[in-house]
């Protein structure tokens, strides 16, 4: 299942707007993201939830274009998962959990989350 | 590594500057234009790493553990308040490549402004002629320059105009027009503006006709408001250029209404200066004039149509060094002599004639190199910027507009700078989200080094400036250079 929205993980310092900049606190390591990924982290952080990034940047890159939300959807779903497995986003509260595989890792379960439900 | 780890050898740069108010601070880099807020405690933190405190992370500061230590230094670190060991930022080099090409297409003009900029008023002898400004506008696609802005005098007055525009446009190249609007008199006209233009600003004095009709003249205000409506009919949203001065500061909420009655992308407020007629006019814009224009953009809900000339809240991956003149944007007034901007047009600055030179070489003459080289970092029109707590987000200001005060393009005018500063606080205030109250703060506006607690050197030395004004005596000797006038 993917997860509707996102939130900066606790461990995690960042700064930027165009060029977003990231230190992990778990590793002491920083990272910044290319244009994009500052956008999709930006709306991100700002509250918008995964469809609603897909929506704003399809109306920014492609007019609106419907199959190309499909497409950017696809493609930020991936990236924030991406996010979520090297510990800088977590699921919001109340999103859904595969509890039930009894996994211990929480990156795990929002990456076995985004396996499943929640695709378009 | 934690940055914790490394803290014995992180560096704060001479740069920074703090602001405190009662209910928040703000921090800048003025090297890279960085800002950020900070809480109290981030803030003890950079002024102890300043001043070569180092704290603890055992819970006897401010700091419990490692980890709260580690995230404070993390917010500092990543918005360019500290440096890593070995860490210095780069050399900040301006991106040149030629992108706007002003033409004067004409030196005629119907109005007469009291404070045009380039003193229009008839057309000159030896203007480019036809053919000249469609081989200009070959030579300007050839330097793969984006756009082409027409302006004058009142380029509407030259009658091939469209012809050249439609020249410009086959070359690929986008064209923009600046215009009194007076000759926007019917429909077709309109029409085709809206098919050759991407851009078309009209020149508006006041939102009223008493307002407008001051400087524009009699029976003008019917006219652009028949020309803006046309626009609006023919599909096109025009931006409007309005002059701020001290006569007509009281009255922009009338320029800003034009937002409501009007389909238009923005009003554009530049401040008046002492260029071409302006010299003469009895026109101002001063300190004072300044903070309504502040005070405006803080309070009126139409203020979002007005995009002033403040500094922007801009953030390091937008700064450039200077204001592009000689190099992201020139000057071809309409007898083909090239300079470096449009409000820079003095013998000294002259780069040649398209009539002697090609434009391609006319861009590399060593006046336009020299103007596009210099930064605020580096260069010889930009010293006297080298010390300011805002160069990274100003670049140096307005060359010309410095020059209308200082009567140099080399010398700043320290009370434009002390305009140019306010307003940059104001702004990054503004994207901060803060409140009127807020900005009325005395701190909000008073840099302060976190080094020694000290106000920054710079913040007051427009009065040094206004010492020397105060023994003019007389007003011409406002054209000359301070130092000859302090002498």
């Amino acid at each position: 299942m993917t997860a509707a929205g996102w939130t900066v993980s606790d461990d995690v310092v960042w700064a930027g707007e165009d060029t977003v900049r990231i230190y992990q606190l778990t590793t002491g390591q920083f990272q910044s993201l290319n244009g994009t990924g500052s956008s999709i982290w930006c709306l991100m952080a700002g509250g918008k939830e995964t469809e609603q990034i897909a929506q704003e940047l399809t109306n920014q890159l492609a007019g609106g274009d419907p199959a190309a939300y499909l497409e950017i959807l696809s493609d930020v779903q991936g990236f924030l998962l991406s996010l979520a497995r090297q510990n800088m986003v977590v699921a919001n509260p109340g999103e859904k959990t595969d509890e039930r595989r009894g996994r211990g890792n929480r990156t795990d379960e929002v990456v076995s989350r985004g396996a499943g439900a929640g695709r378009q | 590594m934690h940055i914790a780890d490394q803290i014995d050898d992180l560096t704060v740069p001479d740069d920074i500057v703090l602001f405190r108010t009662a209910t928040r601070r703000l921090a800048m880099n003025s090297h890279l234009a960085s800002w950020t807020t900070l809480t109290p405690e981030q803030d003890d933190l950079l002024c102890g790493l300043a001043r070569g405190v180092r704290p603890t992370a055992d819970g006897a500061g401010p700091f419990r553990s490692k980890r709260e230590l580690d995230r404070a230094l993390a917010h500092l670190v990543l918005n360019y308040l500290v440096y890593l060991p070995g860490w210095q930022p780069g050399e900040v080099a301006p991106k040149i490549r030629l992108n706007v090409v002003y033409y004067a297409i004409t030196d005629g003009c119907n109005l007469r402004c009291p404070y045009c900029y380039d003193s229009s008023l008839r057309k000159l002898p030896g203007e480019l002629k036809h053919e000249e400004s469609l081989r200009l506008m070959e030579q300007i696609a050839e330097t793969e320059a984006a756009t082409v802005v027409f302006t004058g005098g009142e380029p509407m007055m030259r009658r091939d105009l469209f012809d050249v525009v439609r020249r410009a446009r086959d070359l690929g190249l986008k064209t923009n027009i600046i215009t009194n609007g007076t000759y926007i008199r019917n429909s077709e006209i309109a029409a085709t503006m809206a098919e050759l233009f991407d851009r078309i600003t009209v020149s508006v004095d006041g939102g009223t006709l008493e307002r407008h009709e001051a400087t524009r003249g009699k029976g003008t205000f019917a006219k652009v408001v028949r020309g803006l409506t046309l626009l609006n009919e023919a599909g096109v949203a025009p931006v409007i250029n309005h002059v701020v001065t001290s006569d007509n500061v009281d009255h922009m909420h009338e320029v800003a209404a034009l937002g409501e009655r009007f389909r238009i992308k923005h009003i554009r407020v530049q401040q008046h200066s002492d260029l071409g007629r302006g010299k003469d006019d009895h026109l101002t814009f001063e300190w004072d004039d300044y903070l309504k224009t502040d005070s405006f953009m803080w309070t009126e809900p139409n203020a979002k149509y007005l995009i002033d000339d403040s500094v922007k809240a801009v953030k390091p991956c937008a700064i450039k060094g200077n204001c592009g003149m000689g190099g992201n944007e020139i000057y071809v007034n309409s007898l083909g002599s090239v300079y470096p901007c449009k409000l820079v047009t003095g013998v000294g600055e002259l780069a040649g004639n398209l009539r002697d030179a090609p434009l391609a070489e006319l861009l590399r003459a060593p006046n336009m190199t020299e103007l596009r080289e210099s930064t605020v970092y580096g260069g010889s029109v930009h010293t006297d910027c080298s010390r300011c707590y805002i160069k990274g987000a100003c670049g140096g200001g307005c060359r010309a507009f410095h020059m209308a005060r200082s009567g140099d393009l080399r010398k700043n005018s320290r009370a434009l700078c002390r305009i140019l500063r306010h307003s940059q606080i104001s702004t990054i205030w503004r994207a901060l989200g803060a409140d009127r109250a807020l900005i009325e703060d005395p701190g909000a506006f008073v840099p302060i080094r976190p080094v020694d607690g000290s106000v920054h050197p710079v913040y007051e030395d427009w009065r040094g400036e206004q010492a020397m004004k105060t023994v003019e005596p007389t007003p011409s000797q406002r054209r000359l250079p301070i130092v000859a006038v302090s002498a």
